[in-house]
């Protein structure tokens, strides 16, 4: 075709295209030299949960295409479980954020799109500070909350603005189990690494990790069943664990307790205890002596509906086939489930100290993690603000809590709805979605009042739903960390978590968002010079390594093994184990674990014990748009006895609705002989109602819908130390849909 | 020559059509100036009359510039980034070409590989996939652009480089990703962008003499019934 010398020049306008942009080419340029795509292997660490395996991640032409696990690493052993192998998917889900994104749609709600607009930093950092400082301005520091896993870059942030408020989820997960462990043993927490594959007994009160595929736990102890060990397992339903027992007790939920105290009540009468171990590490035994007296099997057996010869006999095993270890994490019947569940953890802690198996192989071990400094000493930073007011989830009530660090959850939506003490104006939230509050759709009314709503996630979660800046995260397979390991610390080990490939979009990581967030605040005096890399440099300093060293280490990991020592003093003002546990005491808490029952019994209209589990492919409400997951377990149950289900006229695959007091849910009936008939179970973390998760939306329901949110009178009465948010504790009926 | 640079102009446009409209590209957008020459540049490659695909964008372009901006925004956001309900139609090759939707495929490592064999590569700080649709366009813009500077043997290089990128990376997944934006654009100019990537693919898929490919087909019915 012929052109005309003046529809050339209109062509030579298009040519200028690119120009008008400054640059010959947008998204290109010109290739220097030969490039070939990366084809090999990165070690990093997985984040799905707080294990922190070590990672080989397989990297062909470019692409993250296998993990597996270290075999170096003490914590994975070269294994991965199915959370862990599924984070490719994960990163290469098309329904990731991608970039940071302002809401434009003032309405929030379930179902309501926020009509999202891309942004770039720069101006979501613009707007966060301008927001932030005039509440802070306005209302005071304290009406901006910080809802996240304590961290100290997010922590510095926090009392920079000088907001008391930095909330997380840890008293719906183990701070029965923290605070107890704290007062009685360690000083600071719980103990996170248990030496499963030495026990000779090993005791489940509702441990099930083997059913929820958590990787090192579940291997040392598939290795404990190997060498001979004897399993008994207490849980009103049959679990994974429950098949792999000797003995499996379907025990009346929330009485557990009565059944630790009468083993007690056993072990001391039948003087089967370890003499040399309580004599030389524990205190208070004489008042044990005491304190035990009424606690028969006798007496047990009539709470728990437990034969007390049954009881005798587990207690008589546990005492003598050495090493005993009871198994516990976070929600088995010892975490916040019921109103005695602190009591049910201190009750352990006096078992596993009278047969001695505390820090010592074979039980409990106070993990050997690498010891890293606080980021205040590392940066020293100027005074910080004293905050003006007191906590809005109360949990100033609550010292010893308050000296871990950690929760409060429901307290916290009570607060904010009803703005008392005062109002909640911003929060800053990471990971912590809806779904994780008991009592979601009352969350969601309270966050709908919280007028600014900055959400970090890598998920279009139901929080992201709820924001008015996203802030995507980086996905773990990019980000950069240096991991010491608490889930199976017998010797410090340090592993680095590096990006395996590039970072797919403009997300960030954590740690320099919040850096960020505070110099846009003009806080910028308690970030000089900060930067994460610093940071992990100092702490690899303090245990005599470097950046450098752990970069060019062959397995990615840092730490010899190291031959075990039995600790001969504890964290306790005795420094001995606590028996009777002088803090509690101190502090007003019942020193000993007296009986007390669960809060809420069946009734005529809610004659059923309702307990949740979480299905292996998931972390919690994580995971479920994963579509290998979601498709291995699309929908949540509720399980059933058969002879319950006979009575309701319910089979398995009929929806049923399970209601309690507060809200109800319709879930797909199972009916199973493994559940007692006047309990029933249903799966967590399904439910969701982000449409921007288009593979989870509209699968199943959530649980936690069922669960009250308990204020902070409630808590007080109950004289619990941890702020137990009782998720457990409720009855409901069911119903076919 | 003027046929290249019409067709390489024509990419260009739309390859910044599909890129998000910031600050930057969306006054460019707005400004409107590429309308006219998309219509130039479609006059000297068809005589058939685009005036209908063309016309929608002039209408909404004359909307109050700050809606405009941020009907555009957010329509972008919506199609192509995040949504609620779902991401309508991810810009992405892999995602319409691996079988389980799934980003950064095969797909995606090789259709780096071909940047690379042909003396590109992606900006390091892009912060983007390789596949994204806006990238790919401008790949063939580039291509186009040589190719009309080039002559002899050279040309037909550059005509071959284009024919095995646009029947590799472009045609398996352009219509289906038309089709979703089509059906549920709520913005005439995305929806008239996709229709006007469609027509243009087809105008590029003759010239380039590109056999029918069954399977794109098939693609875009089970689309279509799909809704």
């Amino acid at each position: 075709m012929a052109v005309s010398r003046r529809e050339f020049i209109k062509l030579s306008g298009a040519g200028a295209i690119a120009m008008l942009f400054g640059e010959k080419f947008r998204a290109f340029e010109i290739l220097a030299q030969e490039k070939t795509l990366d084809t090999k292997i990165v070690h990093t660490v997985c984040q799905v949960c707080s294990g922190g395996c070590a990672v080989k991640a397989f990297i062909k032409d470019g692409r993250v295409v296998e993990l597996r696990g270290n075999p170096d690493d003490q914590i994975s052993r070269g294994i991965l479980c199915v959370k862990g192998i599924s984070g490719i998917q994960w990163l290469y889900d098309p329904d990731r954020l991608k970039f940071p994104m302002k809401r434009t749609n003032p309405e929030k709600g379930i179902g309501v799109d926020p009509q999202f607009v891309r942004i770039s930093w720069d101006e979501a950092y613009g707007i966060i500070a301008q927001k932030l400082n005039e509440y802070k301005e306005k209302f005071g520091p304290e009406s901006i909350a910080f809802i996240m896993r304590p961290n100290p870059f997010s922590q510095r942030l926090a009392k920079a603005i000088g907001t008391p408020n930095y909330i997380s989820h840890h008293n719906t997960c183990y701070t029965t189990h923290e605070v107890v462990w704290m007062t009685t043993v360690t000083g600071k927490g719980r103990p996170w690494t248990t030496d499963y594959a030495n026990a000779k007994y090993i005791l489940s009160f509702g441990w099930d990790m083997p059913g929820k595929a958590k990787n090192m736990q579940t291997q040392h102890f598939l290795a404990a069943l190997d060498k001979g060990a004897k399993v008994t397992v207490l849980d009103p339903r049959y679990t994974v664990t429950a098949s792999k027992a000797h003995l499996w007790i379907p025990i009346k939920p929330g009485t557990d307790l009565a059944f630790a105290l009468a083993m007690i009540n056993v072990i001391i009468n039948q003087n089967l205890y370890d003499k040399e171990f309580v004599k030389n590490y524990t205190v208070g035994l004489e008042e044990v002596k005491e304190f035990i007296k009424p606690y028969t099997p006798q007496w047990a057996s009539k709470i728990t509906e437990v034969p007390a010869p049954t009881i005798e006999k587990v207690a008589k095993e546990f005492a003598t086939l050495k090493p005993a270890v009871i198994a516990t994490h976070k929600r088995d019947a010892g975490g916040p489930n019921y109103a005695n569940s602190w009591r049910l953890s201190h009750a352990q802690v006096i078992l596993m100290a009278l047969v001695g198996s505390i820090d010592r192989l074979g039980g409990p071990i106070i993990e050997r993690m690498p010891q890293f400094p606080s980021l205040d000493s590392v940066y020293p930073p100027p005074p910080y603000p004293k905050p003006k007011a007191s906590r809005i989830d109360g949990m100033d009530r609550f010292p010893l809590l308050l000296k871990t660090g950690k929760g409060s959850f429901s307290t916290f939506t009570n607060a904010v709805l009803e703005g008392k003490p005062y109002p909640i104006k911003a929060v800053i939230v990471r990971k912590h979605n809806i779904f994780a509050f008991p009592d979601a759709p009352k969350m969601v009314e309270a966050i709908k009042k919280v007028e600014f709503i900055v959400a970090m996630d890598i998920h279009p979660s139901e929080m992201i739903q709820m924001a008015d800046i996203v802030l995507p995260d980086h996905h773990y397979l990019e980000g950069s960390a240096i991991v010491g390991r608490q889930y199976f610390g017998l010797y410090p080990q340090i592993a680095i978590q590096q990006p395996v490939i590039k970072p797919l979009y403009d997300t960030k990581g954590f740690r320099n968002i919040m850096i960020d967030i505070g110099k846009a605040m003009g806080l910028g005096d308690y970030f000089k010079d900060v930067t994460p890399g610093g940071y992990d440099e100092a702490c690899l300093k303090a245990n005599g390594y470097s950046m450098v060293e752990l970069k060019n280490s062959p397995n990615g990991l840092l730490g010899d093994p190291k031959p075990f020592v039995p600790k001969t003093e504890f964290g306790t003002p005795s420094k001995k184990i606590e028996l009777y546990a002088s803090e509690l005491k101190k502090y007003g808490y019942d020193p000993l674990p007296s009986w007390k029952e669960k809060a809420i019994k069946p009734t005529k209209e809610y004659p059923f014990y309702f307990v949740t589990t979480r299905p292996p492919v998931f972390i919690h409400s994580t995971l479920q748009n994963l579509q290998y997951n979601i498709e291995v377990y699309p929908e949540n149950q509720c399980y059933i006895n058969t002879e319950t289900a006979k009575k309701l006229g319910v089979k398995s695959g009929d929806y049923v609705i399970v209601e309690s007091p507060i809200n109800k849910i319709k879930v797909k009936a199972k009916v199973t002989e493994g559940i007692r008939p006047d309990t029933v179970c249903v799966d967590h973390g399904f439910g969701h109602w982000s449409k921007g998760m288009t593979k989870a939306y509209g699968k199943g329901s959530n649980e936690g819908d069922l669960i009250p949110a308990r204020d902070l009178q409630e808590m007080l009465e109950q004289q619990d130390p941890s702020m137990s948010c009782n998720m457990n504790d409720l009855c409901v009926k069911v119903y076919k849909a | 020559m003027n046929r290249s640079m019409a067709r390489s102009s024509i990419y260009n446009i739309l390859s910044l059509c599909y890129t998000y409209p910031d600050e930057r590209v969306g006054s460019w957008i707005i400004k409107g100036e590429w309308i006219e020459e998309l219509r130039h540049a479609l006059s000297l490659l068809t005589e058939e009359d685009y005036e209908n695909f063309l016309l929608p964008f002039k209408d909404f372009l004359s909307g109050e510039r700050g809606e405009v901006l941020l009907d555009l925004a957010r329509e972008y956001t919506r199609l192509f980034i995040n949504a609620f309900p779902h991401v309508v139609a991810p810009p992405y090759g892999s995602v319409y070409m691996e079988k389980d939707g799934r980003l950064f495929g095969q797909t995606t490592s090789e259709i780096l590989q071909f940047y690379h064999q042909n003396g590109f590569t992606l900006k390091e700080d892009l912060k983007d996939l390789p596949d994204h649709i806006s990238h790919e366009l401008e790949f063939l813009a580039i291509l186009t652009s040589k190719e009309a500077e080039a002559s002899g043997s050279d040309r037909v290089r550059f005509e071959e480089i284009q024919i095995e990128f646009f029947s590799r990376f472009i045609l398996p997944w352009i219509y289906s990703f038309c089709q979703r934006i089509m059906s549920e654009s709520r913005s005439p100019f995305y929806g008239s962008l996709a229709q006007l990537t469609r027509e243009f693919i087809n105008l590029e898929k003759n010239y380039l003499g590109i056999p029918e490919d069954q399977n794109s087909k098939k693609m875009i019915e089970a689309e279509i019934q799909g809704g």
